[in-house]
């Protein structure tokens, strides 16, 4: 077995996107894939395997990272994309150019692009799709709520006016909500996709398999394969043996933890990658006893992340002390404040004067979320908290019940969002947090106009949230990747966009 | 006989309709609103309220059961809240799927249950003959998704005779065949062993009866008797238990469903439920009823038909 | 699932050889205590289980997980570092008491409906067996998955769904026991003599059909551990922390291929369980099968 442990993406994601364009890295060609030299000429077909399945295809109006993760990047594509260390990478737009006051977006568009229907891609579909953004009921489109208008310049060139600068807008392009669409296909966005990647969407049979062709009219360059499919299966060890048993070339995102060790042969390569991911047991602040900051530093104190860690992934991944990443250019270790101290914890209990706190522990029935909330009862029984756990069906009763009517003590879920830690200034946000002092970071952040400054407001952000102690950030899941030997380029990083599939090839 | 064929069907239609009534209200309380699991985390209440709107969900149920009754039976079940594709041919194909697998299961359950069970009537105080009942007894006492993961566990991982899950169509030809025998084997063997038991009641007790005596006394041999006269009449106990098993295969594969990553009706009602996918639950379920009602009545078309004593008394 | 229990209405009850030697042991004693000690064990076990453990069966720990058997964890340790020999033993007691549940549901609901369907005037009880028979047509699983749908996962969910599962083919097995008492000499007569339909219940059908009875509760029983095995393994059943030997078996389906062992222990419980409760409900069968009175 291989395994190849990409560098740290930190530093790759710190070169901003203003840096990038004062550079004029808009002059920057598409990026190389590797191994793709002979492209577009393999009849060789790539099946992976996913654990999250898409309801639909639509990710406009259905919420959940499982849409957009497949046809992102394979079949839609944006104006820029989010290239596997990171870095904002030209996509649909050739170049761009910001103005000097950070409220225009000026890009140059490829030409020759075509929609898989045959229709032509130009300006007009940037201004259509971007104002659709409006009817977008899943996936965050306030996220770029900053755009306030797009003009259309010529047929290739398009530019973005923004109400005030926004430091994160060329990142939110890269995620779905940069997606563009043909104007004649968004009646049926749910059982078709029509876009301008490289692979032309076939088919979904339903918590089963999608289905892809290689386009090949796509303007870049083609892609190896000539055939993809994604196939689903509910659970990690259904997916490891179909791995093992050929049923499927690759694994993304493996989450038969346990069994990455039994991949080590000559037969298969594994890679350890980063996510995005923030498994995190949310206080509610409204119930007793969790409505003091000494309470909840206790419940801190009293988790054994690292046993947390064992339980629900193998050990695999990066115990947290804060709501970021380690991708994230803001970063920092705070696994150390509040750490586990099961004395500690128990003292700072008791002098709160809660030695019988009983809880309940609402958690979505998720074999990670399980195994975490079982460590973390019993870590707790230690202190003396009686913890009650509730499984609750993923996603329909967990959102009804905790997210939506906050009806918990502890909750705990993995946010795969990219940089859901914003949500901390959201006080209407299900984590009801409300903070005036962190909200002013993150408006300082927003309106930054280099790197350091907006780390420097995130982490100023990020420090007063873990004080507060809001909720207990368990770990940052890593993004397993087990492929059989002969499949190379496959993406090593969840990036929370899509997984591009088109510099994958296949031997044998 | 005409009019008995009338009269059963004219109860079956009543017992469908009466069924439909009990699912479309029995479902109608389902927690959990369609139109949040679907926008997810981030959606506003007028959202929500828009999709629900849109879905329909926020009609007066008698109107929304009298829509969804005329629909099912015209083949037009509606739009799936969660892939927004029509149910119709989502629940169709899983029903292929289900059907092929319990029939699949069905067959290796007799073709288990059968001669095991004969054996063990046949030779009922004999060493041998207890052998083949402690097999069915210890085969009944199994999970069949235990037998299903064992399975799995030799024949696709250490031996890659089989695919280790998922299904192809009968379209596919070899390739169902080696999708379909490693979950038809694991619902099959669990009940082959529950059918050889009946079988073996069942031969015994037509051991008992007077024409097998007759014919025992008449001075043929007691295995020509029974394939004379006696396999018939077991048979129509045995059709009964299977079409019984029938009815809780269709449902009970989910969990072989589960363990195998078979798209069946099983598999899909879960991840419906999971996702408050209400018209699809409505529509999985009152096809397994309907199912379950139709093998119900087939049988009793059939089984004076093939019980001689039964057709004497009509 | 598989229901048995609703078969043998239809089928007839393991019937005995024609011409049986008269024996001095009662008929089936080899198979009762057989069956009985089985499920003494299992009881045994779950009572054992409810003052001492070897160790506490929710007691996690990082370091020691996935370890095979050890003088300290005498059939190694699970996924999250659980002593499984203290799991399988506390394990004993969900699938018991679901048994249990499920039996009171149906029976509570299945006895008397049969016993009413048989005593109603002849069309009105055909109906109750017509609704009898729409309730058939909803299989133990499918309402397990819509109650836990509806009211939440949980054992009491699972027990009402499986008992009421269970419920419809009592009903029809009662039916058919207490139809074959009310031909009866002395039923027939308790009738001539105007006692009501309660009277005869209680004082003639429920005595005789008793031993059906037993035999149906004991095999629903060993239905419901293994429905109860199948729906924790679909998520449906027992929460966790709680042990049961169903959720056991779905939390080593993960790790099934690098420690077999942790499928095996919780499985065997299962399969010893049902053993018993089959068997000692064949022994029951033959001690209490009506046409065993009629042969002799």
């Amino acid at each position: 077995m291989r395994i190849t442990r990409p560098q740290a993406l930190t530093a790759a994601l710190a070169i901003s996107t203003l840096t990038l364009a004062s550079c004029g890295a808009g002059d920057t060609a598409p990026a190389e894939e590797a191994g793709t030299e002979e492209t577009g000429n393999s009849d060789a077909s790539l099946a992976v395997g996913f654990a999250a399945v898409p309801a639909n295809l639509d990710f406009t109006s259905t919420g959940g990272a499982a849409i957009f993760e497949a046809l992102l990047y394979n079949t839609y594509e944006g104006l820029v994309r989010l290239g596997d260390d990171g870095t904002i990478e030209p996509l649909l737009a050739e170049s761009w150019d910001i103005s000097e006051d950070g409220l225009e977006y000026t890009f140059d568009l490829q030409e020759g692009v075509t929609f898989h229907d045959g229709s032509e891609f130009t300006a007009e579909n940037v201004e259509f799709s971007l104002e659709r953004l409006d009817e977008w009921t899943a996936n965050a489109p306030e996220n770029l709520e900053a755009l306030e208008s797009v003009e259309v310049v010529d047929e290739h060139t398009v530019t973005l006016h923004l109400s005030e600068p926004d430091y994160d807008v060329l990142f939110w392009l890269t995620g779905p909500e940069g997606a563009m669409f043909d104007p004649d296909s968004v009646d049926d966005l749910a059982t078709e996709a029509n876009g301008t990647g490289p692979f032309v969407f076939e088919s979904y049979e339903n918590a089963v398999e999608m289905s892809f062709s290689r386009n090949a009219d796509y303007w870049g360059e083609q892609p190896d394969v000539a055939e993809l499919s994604l196939l689903y299966y509910d659970d990690a060890n259904s997916a490891a043996n179909a791995l093992r048993t050929g049923g499927v070339d690759a694994l993304v995102r493996a989450e038969a933890y346990d069994q990455v060790d039994s991949f080590e042969d000559d037969e298969f390569t594994v890679q350890l990658g980063d996510s995005q991911g923030v498994v995190v047991v949310t206080l509610n602040s409204d119930s007793e006893g969790l409505s003091e900051v000494e309470v909840r530093q206790a419940i801190s104190m009293a988790i054994d992340k690292e046993s947390v860690l064992a339980a629900s992934t193998s050990g695999y991944g990066t115990e947290l002390g804060a709501p970021s990443v380690p991708t994230d250019p803001y970063y920092e270790d705070f696994s150390g404040t509040y750490a586990y101290d099961p004395e500690a914890a128990e003292q700072a209990l008791e002098d709160a004067g809660y030695d019988d706190l009983s809880l309940t522990f609402t958690i979505p029935n998720r074999p990670y979320a399980e195994a975490a909330a079982q460590v973390i009862q019993d870590n707790l029984s230690d202190i003396g908290v009686e913890v009650t756990i509730e499984s609750q069906e993923f996603p329909a009763v967990w959102i009804e019940e905790s997210m939506t009517d906050r009806n918990f003590d502890l909750t705990v879920v993995n946010h795969v969002e990219n940089r859901n830690m914003v949500n901390y200034g959201n006080p209407d946000h299900y984590w009801g947090y409300d903070s005036e002092e962190v909200r002013e970071h993150f408006d300082d952040a927003e309106s930054a106009t280099d790197d350091d400054e907006h780390s420097a407001a995130m982490l100023a952000a990020t420090e007063q949230i873990v004080e507060d102690v809001p909720g207990i950030w368990l770990y940052n899941p890593p993004n397993i990747v087990i492929s059989r030997t002969g499949v190379d380029g496959l993406p090593q990083n969840d990036l929370g966009a899509g997984f591009d599939f088109s510099g994958v090839t296949v031997t044998e | 006989m005409a009019l008995m064929i009338v009269r059963r069907l004219g109860v079956f239609l009543l017992t469908v309709w009466v069924a439909s009534l009990v699912v479309f209200f029995l479902l109608s309380v389902l927690p959990g609103d369609p139109a949040r699991a679907q926008l997810g985390l981030d959606a506003t209440e007028d959202q929500v309220q828009a999709l629900r709107e849109q879905l329909g969900v926020d009609r007066p149920l008698p109107v929304q059961y009298m829509e969804w009754v005329t629909g099912f039976f015209t083949g037009d079940m509606g739009i799936s809240y969660a892939s927004r594709a029509p149910v119709a041919p989502q629940v169709l194909d899983a029903l292929q799927v289900s059907l092929l697998l319990v029939a699949g299961g069905i067959l290796v359950a007799l073709v288990i249950a059968l001669p095991l069970g004969l054996l063990a009537a046949v030779r009922q105080n004999k060493p041998d003959g207890t052998l083949f009942s402690a097999v069915s007894q210890l085969g009944i006492s199994v999970p069949n998704f235990l037998a299903g993961l064992l399975l799995i566990g030799v024949f696709a991982v250490t031996l890659s005779w089989f695919p280790s899950g998922g299904w192809a169509p009968p379209a596919a030809g070899a390739d169902f065949l080696r999708h379909i025998a490693l979950p038809a084997l694991a619902l099959g063997l669990v009940n082959g062993a529950i059918l050889a038991r009946y079988t073996r009641a069942a031969v015994l007790e037509v051991m008992r009866e007077d024409f097998m005596r007759t014919a025992r006394a008449k001075g043929m041999k007691p295995g020509t008797a029974l394939l004379r006269h006696g396999l018939r009449n077991a048979m129509v106990p045995l059709i009964t238990v299977t079409s019984i098993e029938f009815a809780n295969l269709i449902i009970g594969a989910v969990v072989i469903e589960t363990v195998f990553v078979v798209p069946g009706l099983g598999s899909n009602l879960v991840r419906a439920v999971g996702n408050r996918d209400l018209i699809m639950v409505q529509s999985i379920v009152m096809c397994v009823v309907v199912l379950v009602l139709l093998v119900n009545l087939l049988v009793d078309l059939l089984r004076p038909v093939i019980d001689p004593r039964l057709r004497s008394a009509t | 699932m598989s229901t048995p229990e609703t078969a043998s209405s239809t089928t007839g009850e393991t019937p005995q050889p024609a011409q049986r030697p008269p024996r001095r042991r009662r008929a089936g004693t080899g198979l009762i205590i057989a069956g009985g000690t089985l499920v003494g064990l299992v009881v045994l076990m779950a009572l054992v289980s409810l003052v001492w453990t070897p160790q506490d069966p929710t007691a996690t720990g990082a370091t020691n997980r996935l370890e095979g058997p050890s003088a300290e964890h005498w059939l190694g340790t699970d996924g999250l570092g659980r002593d499984i020999a203290s799991m399988v033993l506390a394990g004993s007691r969900v699938p018991l008491l679901v048994g249990l549940g499920t039996v009171c549901v149906g029976f509570l609901i299945g006895v008397p409906y049969g016993i009413a369907a048989a005593l109603t005037e002849r069309g009105a009880g055909l109906w109750m067996m017509r609704g009898n028979d729409i309730a058939q047509a909803f299989p133990a699983l499918l309402l397990a998955i819509i109650l836990a749908a509806v009211f939440g996962v949980s054992t009491g969910t699972a027990v009402i769904a499986l008992g009421l599962g269970l419920a419809p083919g009592v009903a029809r097995v009662v039916r058919s026991g207490t139809l074959q008492v009310l031909s009866r000499d002395y039923a027939l007569a308790a009738r001539a003599a105007g006692r009501g339909s309660i009277y005869l219940a209680l004082r003639h059908v429920l005595p005789n059909i008793r031993g059906i009875i037993i035999v149906q509760a004991t095999v629903g029983f060993a239905i419901a551990v293994l429905a109860e095995a199948a729906l924790s393994f679909l998520g449906l059943g027992t929460p966790p922390p709680t042990p049961s030997w169903g959720r056991m078996l779905q939390d080593a389906q993960s790790v099934l291929n690098i420690a077999p062992l942790t499928v095996l222990w919780p499985g065997m419980a299962v399969a010893i369980t049902v053993l018993g409760f089959n068997l000692l409900g064949d022994g029951l069968r033959d001690r209490f099968d009506p046409r065993m009175e009629r042969t002799r």
